[in-house]
C-alpha cells in the first residue's frame, strides 16, 4: 500500500494490513514521525514523541515475522486481547502517565517529569500491540475547553487553523483528524473528550465511570473525570474499548467489572436503531446558547435517527439548570486538593530550596501554574474552606444526586439522550479565554453525563461552512455497546456526507 | 463579595503567589464566578437528600500483602543530598 | 480578665497515634509497613510518594484492626466508613493533603463514643471517654544536618509515609498526670493483647495532651514521646498555667512542644497564618459499608481482652485482682504467668513471684520503659533468657525451702546472664557452699567478734540470734545457707554458755 492515504486508514483496516505484510510497523510509525515532523508545526498537537516508537515498531515487526512469539512489548499478559491492534499508532493525551515517556499535564509545573509506570489503560492498549507515538496538548491539567491554557502553545484545529481544536484533549483530537495518529486516549471531566472530537469531526467516547481504570490518569477532578477514547470510526472504538475496559482492582478500587454486561466485539454491533427511544431535552433545546448552525444540525440528526426507525420525544429536566454551577463547584473543589502536591520537593518544576522559608518556596514554586488552573485552584479552595463547605461543596453534591436521578429517570422511559455536542462551532483562538464564565458556559451541554456518571459518545455529524459539529448521545451505565450501536448506524447512512480526516 | 484581601488568603491557603497587580483581576472574576456558584443556595434541597457519592463498588479493599517497589521512583527528585530529599525548613 | 483561683479544676484530654505494626504493608500501599532501620527513601512506591495518576488502595486488615480496637474501646461502629482529606502543606505530606477521617457532616470514622475504665485508681473507678476512633496515614520524616536551628534545610525521608495510624481521642476526662499513665498503660495492654501493635517499639505510639484549668484557655502539648514522658508534661503543664493563674496572668490557647531533655514544655512556633483543613470525602476510596454481621464476626476472632483476663486470673488461678491486673498491664508477664503455671503449679506462688521479684528486677536493672525512645524493649532481651520454666522452678525452689528469695534473686540475675535452669544454678551453689564452710565458719566469727553484745545478749534472748543470723547473711551477701549458720551460731552460744560457766 503506497501514497498518503494509508495515514488515513482505519485502526481495523491497519492491523488488517499489517497482518498480511502489506505494510511493515516500521516503515509505517517512521513514516508517520516525518508526516508529524511536517504537519505538527501548524497544528501543535504533540508535546513530546516517543523516541522508542521504531524500536517497539520492530518488536512488533519480529513477532509478524514469527521470530518471537507476541506478548505485548511492556511484558504485560495481554488480557486475551493481545494483537488486535497490532502495530496501530496511538496518541496519548499528556495528562495519561506513559513510563519512560515525558508526561507534562502541558503545565510548566511538569515540564520535565517522567513518569516510572504506565497507566493501566496505556498498558492494556501496548499489550494489544498499539505503539504510543506520543504524547498530545492539552489545556494545562484539563482545565479548560479550547487547548488554549497550555504550557507548550495552543493547538489548531486542522479544519480552520485560526480556531480552537477544543479541549481539554485538543492535541488527541487534532492528531487524529489530521492523520497524525491511528487512535488517541483523550481524559473527560466535563465533556474534554467529546468537544474536541466534536470540533475536530473524530468520535469521542466518555465511558461509564469507573469502566476504564483512572490508575495513571493525573488526577485533575477525581469523582468526575475518566479516561475517554478517540478514533475516526466506530469500530476502532470498539475495538480500543475492547482493549481496555474492565476492572483493575489492583490499582483502582473505584474500578468496576463489566465483564458480563458488555459484548463489544466489532462484528457484533449491528447498525440496527429501528424502534430506538430517544430523549431530547428541552431545557437545553431552548437554550439561548445554542448557535443556529448548531441548532440545524441537531434538528438534521433528529430527523436521521428517525428514519433510521427510532422514536425521538422532548423530556424536560429542569435540575439541568444547575449542572454548570454544581459542575464547577465540585472539579474545582477537587482540583484545589490534587494539585497540591505539585510543590517541587518530589518532581516537577523546581528550585533550591537552601535558605528558603518553606512557605515562601512553596507558593513561588506552585506560582508557576498558569492563571487558569491559579484561579480553579483558588475558587476550589474558597469553597471547601470551613463556613462554606455548606453552601457550596455540599450543595453541589447534592444537586448533583438530583441530576443524575433526574438522568436516570428519563434513561428508565428512554433508550438514549440526545443532544448536541457543543452548543457553539468552533471559536476562533482567543475569542473565549479572556471571559472565564462564558468558557465555562460551553461545556453545558456535555457536564450532565459526568455528573450522572453515564457513558456519553459525540458523533461527527455535519459540517457547516467546513466547520465539523457534532452530536452526543448519553446513555444508561455500562449502555456503551448501545452507544456504538446509535453510532454505527448514523456511519453507514450517512458515510459519504461526514469526513474525519485531513489527508 | 470576594474581596482583595480574601483573594490574598486563599492564594496563601493555596500557597500560590499572585503579584499584587494581579489580586484585583483575580477578584473580579472569582466575584462573578462565585456569584454564578450562588444559584445552588436558591436549589431547594431537602436535608434527606444524600450527597452524590461516586461509589458503587462498595467494600473494596485490598490484602495485607507487600510488594516492594523495584523502580527509582525518586528518579525525578533534583534536590537531593545522598538518599535524603532536600526540602525548605519550616520558618521559626 | 478574672484571677482564677490556682485549685481550679484540671482538665485534660489526650490525642493518641498508634500505628498498627502488626499489619504488613502500609494502609494505601502494597510498601512494607515495616520501615524501621532502612536507608531513606527506599521503602516507598508510586502511591505512598502520591505520584500524579496514582491511587489509594485501602488495606482490609487495617479496617478490620481499627474496628477491633474500637470494639476493645467499646466504640460504636459507624455503619459507613469514609475517608476524607486534610488539606495542608507541609513536607513530610507527599500529596499536601493527608487521607484520614472526619466526623463533622456524618459519622465516617471507624468508631465514635467509647470508653475506657480506669478500675484500680486507688479502690475507685473512674471512666474515660473515647470520642472517636479513627483510620488515617502516617506522614514521613524530617531530618536536619546538624540542629534544626543551624540548618539551611530540611531532609525528607518517606519511607514512614503512608504507614497505617490508628487515632484515638478522648474527652478531657483525665484530672490528674497519673490517671493519663494509667490510661496509656491500660492502652498499651489493649493494643498487645489484640496482637496489632507493639507499643514498645520507638514512635509506635505517640500522644499529644490537651490541658486546662477552670475556665482558662486550652493548651496543647504535642511531640511526647513515650508514656512517662506524657505523665511528666502534663504535670508539669499543670504547675505551669497553676503559676500563672495564682499570678493572674493570662493563659493562651497555643499549642507547646515537650523538650524531653529538659523536661519542660516550650511554645511551638507559631503559624504565620491560621490553616483550614477544608475537609472533604476523599473521592478515590469507595466507602466502606459495615453491617452488623461483619462487627460480630470480628468481634468472635478477637482474642481475650484484659478486662477478662483479670476476672480469669481471679477465678481460675485465685490471684487477687490486684495482683492480677499487674501481671496483665504488661501482657508478656501475663504470658509468662500463665506458662509457668504448666511447670509448677502453683499460681499463686508463680504470680507472686513475678510481680514482686521479676517485675521488681526487671524495673530496676532494665530502667524499663515499655514506650521509651530508642528502646526496642531492654526486656525483651532478658525475656529471651528467662522462660516460663525458668520462673517455675524459682517459685517452686524457694516454696521447698531448697533456697531463700535474697538467693533466689540472685539465681535470677544468673539466668539472665547465663539462661541456665535455676536447678542448676542451685546445684552448683551447693557445691559451691560445701566447700567454702571454712568461708562461712570465719564470717560467723567475724560476726560474734564485731557484735560482742549481741552475741552475749544471745545468751538469754532468742531475738539477738536472728539479729546475728541477719549479719552473717549480709556479710555473705544472702549466699549463706540460713539454716547452717543458725546451726552454727546456736553452737556456738551453747559453747560460749558452757565454757563461760
Ligand atoms: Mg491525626
Ligand atoms: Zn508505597
Amino acid at each position: 500500500m503506497v501514497g498518503t492515504s494509508r495515514f488515513a486508514l482505519n485502526a481495523y483496516e491497519l492491523v488488517n494490513e499489517i497482518k498480511n505484510g502489506s505494510i511493515s510497523v516500521e516503515d509505517y510509525i517512521a513514516s508517520m514521525f516525518e508526516r508529524i515532523r511536517k504537519m505538527d508545526e501548524r497544528i501543535n498537537a504533540y508535546i513530546t514523541l516517543n523516541e522508542h516508537a521504531l524500536e517497539e515498531a520492530r518488536i512488533v515487526d519480529k513477532a509478524l515475522k514469527g521470530y518471537t512469539e507476541w506478548k505485548g512489548y511492556s511484558n504485560g499478559n495481554g488480557n486475551g486481547n493481545s494483537s488486535i491492534l497490532l502495530g496501530v499508532p496511538l496518541a496519548v493525551k499528556d495528562n495519561i502517565s506513559t513510563q519512560g515517556i515525558r508526561t507534562t499535564c502541558a503545565s510548566k509545573m511538569l515540564e520535565d517529569y517522567v513518569p516510572v509506570y504506565d497507566a493501566t489503560v496505556v498498558k492494556r492498549l501496548k499489550d494489544a500491540g498499539a505503539i504510543v507515538i506520543g504524547k498530545t496538548n492539552m489545556d494545562e491539567f484539563g482545565m479548560g475547553s479550547t487547548t488554549e491554557f497550555s504550557a507548550f502553545g495552543v493547538t489548531h484545529n486542522p479544519w480552520a487553523y485560526e480556531r480552537v481544536a477544543g479541549g481539554s484533549s485538543g492535541g488527541s483530537a487534532a492528531a487524529l483528524a489530521s492523520c497524525m495518529a491511528g487512535i488517541a486516549l483523550g481524559s473527560d471531566t466535563g465533556g474534554s473528550v467529546r468537544c474536541p472530537a466534536s470540533f475536530c469531526s473524530i468520535y469521542g467516547l466518555k465511558p461509564t465511570y469507573g469502566l476504564l481504570s483512572r490508575y495513571g490518569l493525573i488526577s485533575y477532578a477525581n469523582s468526575l473525570e475518566c479516561i475517554g477514547l478517540m478514533a475516526r470510526s466506530v469500530l476502532d472504538l470498539a475495538l480500543m474499548l475492547k482493549v481496555t475496559a474492565g476492572s483493575d482492582m489492583q490499582n483502582d478500587h473505584t474500578s468496576i467489572d463489566a465483564d458480563t454486561s458488555l459484548s463489544l466485539d466489532p462484528e457484533s454491533i449491528s447498525p440496527d436503531i429501528k424502534g430506538m427511544r430517544f430523549a431530547t431535552i428541552r431545557e437545553v433545546v431552548e437554550s439561548e446558547g445554542i448557535d443556529e448552525p448548531v441548532r440545524d444540525s441537531m434538528l438534521d440528526a433528529i430527523s436521521s435517527v428517525e428514519q433510521l426507525g427510532a422514536i425521538v420525544e422532548e423530556v424536560s429536566i429542569p435540575s439541568l439548570r444547575y449542572a454548570l454551577a454544581s459542575y464547577y463547584t465540585i472539579a474545582m473543589a477537587e482540583a484545589s486538593s490534587n494539585l497540591a502536591r505539585y510543590d517541587g520537593i518530589r518532581y516537577g518544576y523546581t528550585e533550591e530550596p537552601d535558605g528558603v522559608a518553606w512557605n515562601e518556596f512553596y507558593s513561588t514554586i506552585r506560582g508557576n501554574f498558569g492563571s487558569e488552573v491559579k484561579r480553579r485552584i483558588m475558587l476550589g479552595t474558597y469553597v471547601l474552606s470551613s463556613g462554606y463547605y455548606g453552601r457550596y461543596y455540599m450543595k453541589a453534591q447534592k444537586a448533583r444526586a438530583l441530576i443524575r436521578d433526574d438522568m436516570l429517570k428519563v434513561l428508565k422511559d428512554y433508550d438514549a439522550i440526545m443532544m448536541p455536542t457543543m452548543p457553539i462551532l468552533p471559536p476562533r483562538i482567543g475569542e473565549r479565554v479572556s471571559d472565564p464564565l462564558r468558557l465555562y458556559n460551553i461545556d453545558v451541554c456535555t457536564v450532565l453525563a459526568n455528573l450522572a456518571g453515564v457513558p456519553a459518545l459525540s458523533i461527527p455529524y455535519s459540517m457547516y461552512n467546513g466547520l465539523p459539529i457534532g452530536v452526543q448521545f448519553m446513555a444508561r451505565h455500562l449502555d456503551e455497546p448501545l452507544l456504538l450501536r446509535i453510532a454505527y448506524a448514523l456511519e453507514s447512512a450517512r458515510c459519504d456526507k461526514v469526513r474525519r480526516c485531513i489527508i | 463579595m470576594v474581596g482583595i484581601e480574601e483573594v490574598r488568603h486563599l492564594a496563601y491557603l493555596a500557597r500560590i503567589s499572585i503579584k499584587d497587580e494581579e489580586l484585583r483581576l483575580y477578584a473580579e472574576q472569582m466575584d462573578e464566578i462565585l456569584a454564578y456558584f450562588n444559584m445552588l443556595d436558591e436549589l431547594n434541597v431537602s436535608d434527606d437528600v444524600e450527597p452524590y457519592r461516586m461509589c458503587r463498588a462498595y467494600n473494596e479493599m485490598r490484602d495485607d500483602v507487600p510488594v516492594a517497589f523495584s523502580d527509582n521512583v525518586l528518579s525525578n527528585a533534583k534536590n537531593t543530598k545522598g538518599r535524603f530529599i532536600k526540602a525548605p525548613k519550616m520558618s521559626s | 480578665m478574672t484571677k482564677m483561683s490556682s485549685d481550679a479544676r484540671v482538665r485534660i484530654g489526650l490525642e493518641i497515634h498508634c500505628q498498627l505494626t502488626a499489619l504488613r504493608s502500609k494502609l494505601f500501599c502494597r510498601c512494607s509497613a515495616d520501615y524501621r532501620g532502612k536507608e531513606p527513601n527506599t521503602n516507598v512506591c508510586p502511591v505512598c510518594l502520591g505520584m500524579p495518576g496514582t491511587l489509594p488502595l485501602l488495606n482490609r486488615r487495617a479496617v478490620e484492626y481499627a474496628i477491633m480496637l474500637a470494639l476493645a474501646l467499646n466504640c460504636k461502629i459507624s455503619k459507613r466508613i469514609t475517608f476524607y482529606r486534610k488539606n495542608y502543606f507541609y513536607p513530610d505530606l507527599p500529596k499536601n493533603f493527608q487521607i484520614t477521617q472526619y466526623n463533622a457532616y456524618e459519622h465516617a470514622s471507624v468508631g465514635v463514643d467509647g470508653s475506657l475504665v480506669l478500675d484500680d485508681l486507688n479502690g475507685s473507678s473512674k471512666t474515660i471517654r473515647i470520642r472517636r476512633l479513627q483510620l488515617e496515614e502516617d506522614p514521613g520524616r524530617l531530618a536536619y544536618e546538624g540542629s534544626i536551628d543551624t540548618a539551611n534545610y530540611a531532609l525528607v525521608d518517606y519511607n514512614r509515609a503512608g504507614v497505617a495510624l490508628v487515632e484515638i481521642v478522648t474527652e478531657p476526662d483525665f484530672d490528674e498526670p497519673s490517671e493519663v499513665r494509667l490510661f496509656l498503660n491500660r492502652l498499651a495492654s489493649i493494643l498487645e493483647h489484640l496482637g496489632i501493635c507493639n507499643p514498645a517499639l520507638e514512635g509506635a505510639v505517640r500522644c499529644d495532651a490537651n490541658i486546662s484549668i477552670g475556665e482558662h484557655a486550652r493548651v496543647e502539648v504535642k511531640n511526647i514521646n513515650s508514656f512517662k514522658d506524657v505523665e511528666r508534661a502534663v504535670a508539669f503543664e499543670i504547675t505551669r498555667q497553676r503559676s500563672l493563674a495564682s499570678r493572674g496572668i493570662e493563659i493562651r490557647g497555643e499549642t507547646r512542644h515537650w523538650d524531653d531533655a529538659r523536661r519542660i514544655t516550650v511554645q511551638a512556633r507559631m503559624k504565620e497564618e491560621e490553616e483550614d483543613y477544608r475537609y472533604f470525602p476523599e473521592p478515590d476510596i469507595p466507602s466502606i459499608v459495615v453491617k452488623e454481621e461483619d462487627v460480630e464476626a470480628l468481634r468472635a476472632r478477637m482474642p481475650e481482652l484484659p478486662y477478662a483476663r483479670v476476672e480469669r486470673f481471679v477465678k481460675v488461678y485465685s490471684l487477687s485482682s490486684d495482683t492480677a491486673r499487674i501481671l496483665v498491664n504488661e501482657k508478656h508477664l501475663a504470658d509468662l504467668f500463665e506458662a509457668s503455671t504448666k511447670y509448677y503449679d502453683n499460681a499463686r506462688s508463680i504470680a507472686n513471684w513475678i510481680v514482686t521479684d521479676l517485675k521488681g528486677y526487671l524495673e530496676r536493672y532494665a530502667s524499663y520503659d515499655r514506650n521509651s525512645k530508642g528502646d526496642d524493649g531492654s526486656s525483651n532481651s532478658i525475656f529471651a533468657k528467662v522462660t516460663p520454666r525458668h520462673i517455675a522452678e524459682l517459685a517452686m525452689l524457694v516454696d521447698s525451702g531448697k533456697i531463700n528469695r535474697v538467693t533466689a534473686r540472685q539465681i535470677l540475675q544468673n539466668v539472665v546472664a547465663s539462661g541456665m535452669l535455676p536447678s542448676a544454678i542451685v546445684q552448683g551453689m551447693d557445691a559451691d557452699m560445701l566447700s567454702k564452710k571454712d568461708e562461712l565458719e570465719s564470717i560467723v566469727n567475724r560476726v560474734i567478734e564485731e557484735e560482742r553484745k549481741a552475741f552475749m545478749d544471745a545468751l538469754s534472748n532468742e531475738k539477738a540470734l536472728n539479729y546475728l543470723l541477719g549479719k552473717v547473711m549480709r556479710y555473705s551477701n544472702g549466699r549463706a545457707d540460713p539454716k547452717l549458720a543458725l546451726s552454727m551460731l546456736k553452737e556456738k552460744v551453747a559453747d560460749k554458755s558452757k565454757g563461760g560457766k
